[in-house]
C-alpha cells in the first residue's frame, strides 16, 4: 500500500509553521475545502459565513471541539505508543499521563464534555479495544494510520490556475477482515439507536472520508466504521458500526459537489449569504439562531456581546 | 467536584507515576462495577478508592514528585521516570 506522502503536511516544519489560507488572496472564495466547511456551507450560508469567513465562535463550541481534540490526541498517541511495541497498560498509562499535563489548566463545567469524563472515556475505549479486530494499516513511512492528513486536487476550480483542493483528516484507517476502513470517533450523550446510526448514510463527511481513501490508498475502499463513544453520567460506552458507498453514490455525491461549490463561489461574488431559515432548528437548534431573529441593523452588535471572534476553520491546519 | 476532578485538581501541579496509576485504577474500578451491573453508592466508592489513594500519598509523601520532562524518544510522550 503506497501512501508514503499522506502525512506531508505533518512532517513539514515550515509548512506547519504557517498554514495558507484555504481562501483565494483576497477574496472570500474557498478553494480548499474539507468536510466541516462543507457541512456549515450545505447547512446555510450565514452559518458558513458567521464560521468559516468571519470566525465567529461561542464558549460551548469551544468546550466540544476541545474535548473532542484531546480524545482524539489521547487515541492517536496510544496508536503511536503500540506501534512502537509498547503493551496496553504502559500505552495506557503514558496516554492519561500526557492527557493530564496537555489538559493541566482546562476545567470546563459542563455537564458531559468535561475533564474527569474524558480521563474515563479513552481509558474505557482504549480497554474496549486493546485487542481490536480493525487492525491499524501500517503506512509506507512505516508510522500507523492514525490522524492522517489528506489533500487532493479536483480538475476543475473556482478560478483559473487555482483547482478545488479537498483535505481533512482520518482519524485512523484500518484493516477489517482483509478489508479497508476507515475509522471515526464521535462522542454523543445519546444512546446509539437506529437513528443515530442512519444518520451517517447519506453522510456529507462519511461519503468524502470514502473517495479521499480511494484516492490516497488507491484502493477499493467500500466505506469506514464509526466508533461512537456514548457519555452518560456514570459510564462511558463504545460501541461502532460501519457504513458503506457505492459507487454510484459516489459518482452522485461528486456531481453535487461541483454544485455546491459552485454555489459557495456565487455567495462569495455577490457577497451575500442567504438564510437557510428551514435549518435553524437542526443540529439541536443553531448557535446563531439568536443572532438571526434579530433585525439586521443589529446583529453585528449581539454578535460583538454574545459570540467570540476566533481564529476561523483552516482545513489547511495540520492537527 | 467528584472524586476524580478532586485527584485531579490536586495533582494539577505534578502527576508522579502513582498519581497516574491511581488515576486509572480508579476509572477502572469505577468501570468494571458498572459493568459488572453493580451500582455502589456514591459515597462508598468514594470512601475505597480515598483510602487507596491516601495509603499511596503517605508511601510517598517524602519522595520528591516527578518533574515533567519535555519530550521523549518514543511518540512524543512523557515516560516513566
Amino acid at each position: 500500500m503506497d501512501a508514503e506522502n499522506l502525512d506531508m503536511g505533518l512532517s513539514n516544519s515550515e509548512f506547519v509553521e504557517k498554514t495558507p489560507s484555504p481562501f483565494i488572496e483576497g477574496t472570500c472564495i474557498q478553494y480548499a475545502v474539507d468536510a466541516t466547511s462543507l457541512d456549515y456551507a450545505k447547512r446555510c450560508a450565514q452559518l458558513y459565513k458567521f464560521k468559516m469567513i468571519d470566525g465567529w465562535a461561542s464558549a460551548e463550541e469551544d468546550i466540544h471541539l476541545r474535548w473532542g481534540s484531546e480524545m482524539h490526541l489521547a487515541f492517536h498517541n496510544y496508536e503511536l505508543l503500540r506501534a512502537d511495541g509498547i503493551e496496553h497498560d504502559e500505552s495506557v498509562f503514558h496516554v492519561i499521563r500526557e492527557l493530564l499535563y496537555h489538559t493541566e489548566g482546562w476545567n470546563p463545567e459542563h455537564k458531559y464534555k468535561n475533564k474527569a469524563f474524558l480521563i474515563r472515556s479513552v481509558i474505557r475505549y482504549l480497554d474496549a479495544y486493546q485487542n481490536d479486530p480493525a487492525v491499524t494499516v501500517k503506512l509506507a513511512n512505516g508510522k500507523p494510520a492514525s490522524e492522517v492528513s489528506f489533500r487532493y486536487e479536483l480538475d476543475y476550480g473556482p478560478v483559473e490556475g487555482q483547482p478545488y483542493v479537498l483535505c481533512g483528516h482520518l482519524d485512523r484507517v484500518v484493516n477489517f477482515n482483509d478489508e479497508v476502513f476507515f475509522m471515526d470517533h464521535k462522542s454523543s450523550t445519546t444512546t446509539p439507536s437506529d437513528w443515530y446510526w442512519n444518520q451517517f448514510h447519506p453522510h456529507n463527511q462519511m461519503t468524502m472520508y470514502v473517495l479521499a481513501c480511494r484516492v490516497i490508498f488507491q484502493t477499493n475502499i467500500k466505506g469506514g466504521i464509526i466508533n461512537a463513544v456514548q457519555l452518560l453520567m456514570d459510564d462511558t460506552r463504545v460501541t461502532r458500526r460501519s457504513t458503506y458507498r457505492t459507487n454510484e453514490e459516489l459518482e452522485e455525491w461528486l456531481v453535487d459537489l461541483k454544485y455546491w461549490l459552485g454555489l459557495m463561489k456565487k455567495w462569495a461574488d455577490d457577497n451575500y449569504w442567504p438564510k437557510n431559515d428551514t435549518a435553524c432548528d437542526k443540529y439541536g437548534g443553531c448557535k446563531f439562531r439568536e443572532i438571526c431573529n434579530k433585525s439586521p441593523s443589529v446583529r453585528e452588535k449581539f454578535l460583538k456581546s454574545n459570540f467570540v471572534k476566533a481564529e476561523p476553520w483552516n482545513p489547511l491546519k495540520s492537527r | 467536584m467528584s472524586e476524580i476532578d478532586r485527584l485531579m485538581e490536586k495533582w494539577s501541579k505534578d502527576y508522579s507515576d502513582d498519581d497516574v496509576d491511581a488515576i486509572i485504577a480508579y476509572v477502572r474500578k469505577q468501570l468494571a462495577s458498572y459493568d459488572a451491573g453493580v451500582k455502589p453508592k456514591r459515597a462508598e466508592a468514594e470512601q475505597v478508592d480515598m483510602s487507596a489513594i491516601v495509603a499511596n500519598i503517605t508511601k510517598r509523601k517524602n519522595i520528591e514528585p516527578a518533574k515533567p520532562q519535555a519530550t521523549t524518544p518514543k511518540g512524543g510522550l512523557r515516560r516513566r521516570v
